[in-house]
């Protein structure tokens, strides 16, 4: 059943939420998006490595859905397609708002919760962006999800194969505004 | 990680040129459903307080 986005809401992580009952392990490796956040997300925070976002329902708002968690990064202009660094000053690196861990609870996999997520992570993205320079969104993605990111709603470009055969992907922050 | 800025980079010739284009077709890779996701990104960005 989809779970319309007016219900939910994206707090950044606090102590009221309830990380113990996050559940993320059906899926091959996907234990260690759970582990990551009971244990290291709020410490990450703390430590301004990264800040983790949760997707709650209103009416329940310390039972986590998903999460994402964000940090500020760079691409290498080399990891760019070529018509893609067309046009752009020749930098070594652009700066970038990635995602570094993005999950959906095992109970609402095809529920809407993924999508809304992502559309959050973009608005939060377009709101970073007309404050400080930030060129792209990034995403280092596992070989098993990349459908997710390819899907034409999200339409991310894929990058490069990274060692260990997970697959950077970019999107333009300007194809936000377009 | 890499410094984002070179400061010490002075554009001339082609690369202003280019440069000044910079934003002549970073949408080439958009599509209609990619479009409204956009659409209702900065709906919901305008609703964010940063």
């Amino acid at each position: 059943m989809k779970i319309d986005p007016s219900e939910l809401d994206f707090p950044i992580l606090h102590d009221g939420i309830n990380t113990d009952h996050f559940v993320c392990n059906k899926k091959p490796d996907s234990h260690r998006l759970q582990y990551f956040f009971r244990k290291h997300a709020m410490d990450n925070q703390n430590q301004k490595l990264s800040v983790t976002w949760v997707a709650v329902k209103k009416d329940c708002p310390t039972e986590p859905l998903g999460y994402f968690s964000l940090a500020c990064a760079s691409i290498k202009a080399d990891d760019l397609l070529e018509q893609e660094r067309e046009g752009l000053p020749p930098y070594p690196a652009y700066p970038a708002l990635l995602i570094g861990k993005f999950a959906v609870h095992d109970k609402c996999h095809n529920h809407g919760v993924g999508t809304a997520m992502m559309e959050y992570v973009f608005g939060l993205t377009i709101r970073l962006s007309e404050k400080f320079g930030c060129k792209y969104l990034i995403v280092e993605s596992k070989p098993t999800v990349t459908w997710f990111y390819e899907n034409k709603k999200r339409n991310f470009v894929r990058a490069v194969e990274l060692e260990g055969g997970n697959v950077l992907f970019y999107k333009n922050t300007l194809t936000f505004f377009q | 990680m890499a410094e984002p800025f070179n400061t010490s980079i002075e554009l001339h010739g082609e690369d202003a040129r280019r440069f000044h284009e910079y934003d002549q077709d970073p949408f080439k890779f958009e599509n209609a459903q990619s479009r409204d996701a956009a659409k209702r990104a900065r709906v919901i960005a305008a609703k964010i307080r940063l």
